[in-house]
């Protein structure tokens, strides 16, 4: 299993959507942390587990947007499956990174 | 002579006062019984444990809720005067830095999600929070749809429909502390 830990692996303050709404955005961790690590994972055969806990919290822009661009990189569902998603503090968040997953479908 | 105009009354008060201190004189206040009945002895004993354990139930449960109302009205007052700060900001202005609408996210919306998680713990009903937290994400979607220039953000054309929202948000808030107050 691969394991992205956004707190210590990329910001423990996540920003906004897109590189031109700032630093750390759902976008920017798309590109240089999530796409990879998914792409390694599968590859592999295992799953990535993302853990989001230890955060200062995260936007719906971020979470959508990164797993937004996932979803349309590789698949909606297959990312879906091969996703383990830890957040015990915000358990919505869950929630939200499957309607990224599948924003584009529902589109 | 003025006692013997009201010589009636006197007599009646008289006897009044006859009548009063024979009744008084008949209870046996300080009569001490050496003899011990223990079935109304057990009885008595028993009633005195129930009695305690009821006081000390009550008084358990409301130290216990008034720890509960104190912890989470402090953490949603916390919540709200900053929100309250955040809603000035935005009335006075048309425009927000990323940094103010990041501080929303991190003192705001994410300890909304914290203090639902504690209404969940305590079993209460969480209905008034969970609206709360889908009106401050739709609050944060109408400043995710604006354009940013130089990490700030520019809502003059939101401005109505983000200070409804703001109005929306408020009354959740003061839903959520009214339920708190019913602890």
């Amino acid at each position: 299993m691969i394991i992205i830990d956004i707190p210590k692996d990329f910001s423990r303050t996540p920003g906004w959507r897109t590189y031109e709404d700032g630093p750390f955005s759902g976008e920017e961790f798309f590109d240089k942390l999530l796409k990879d690590s998914f792409a390694k994972a599968k590859n592999k055969g295992v799953k990535l587990k993302v853990i989001l806990d230890g955060s200062d919290g995260y936007t719906t822009s971020f979470l959508n947007e990164a797993f937004r661009l996932l979803g349309k990189e590789f698949g909606s569902d297959f990312v879906w499956n091969n996703l383990i998603i830890v957040s015990n503090e915000v358990p919505k968040y869950i929630e939200r990174i499957k309607k990224g997953v599948y924003a584009m479908e529902t589109k | 002579m003025q006692w013997k105009q009201n010589k009636w009354r006197y007599f009646i008060a008289f006897l009044i006062g006859v009548i009063v201190c024979y009744v008084t004189t008949q209870f046996k206040y300080l009569q001490i019984n050496y003899e011990v009945n223990v079935i109304e002895t057990l009885i008595a004993f028993f009633g005195l444990t129930v009695g305690i354990y009821i006081a000390d139930t009550i008084q358990k449960n409301i130290n216990r809720n008034q720890n509960r109302y104190s912890f989470l009205e402090g953490k949603l007052d916390d919540s709200w005067t900053k929100f309250i700060k955040l809603s000035k900001l935005i009335r006075v202005d048309e425009k927000i830095a990323l940094e103010s609408l990041s501080s929303y996210n991190e003192d705001i919306v994410l300890q909304i999600s914290f203090l639902r998680n504690i209404f969940e713990g305590f079993k209460m009903d969480f209905t008034c929070i969970d609206l709360l937290e889908t009106k401050l994400e739709e609050f944060e979607n109408v400043f995710d749809g604006l354009k940013t220039e130089d990490n700030v953000k520019y809502y003059n054309d939101e401005k109505g429909s983000i200070e409804e929202k703001i109005v929306i948000i408020n009354q959740c808030f003061s839903n959520v502390l009214n339920t708190i107050q019913k602890i």
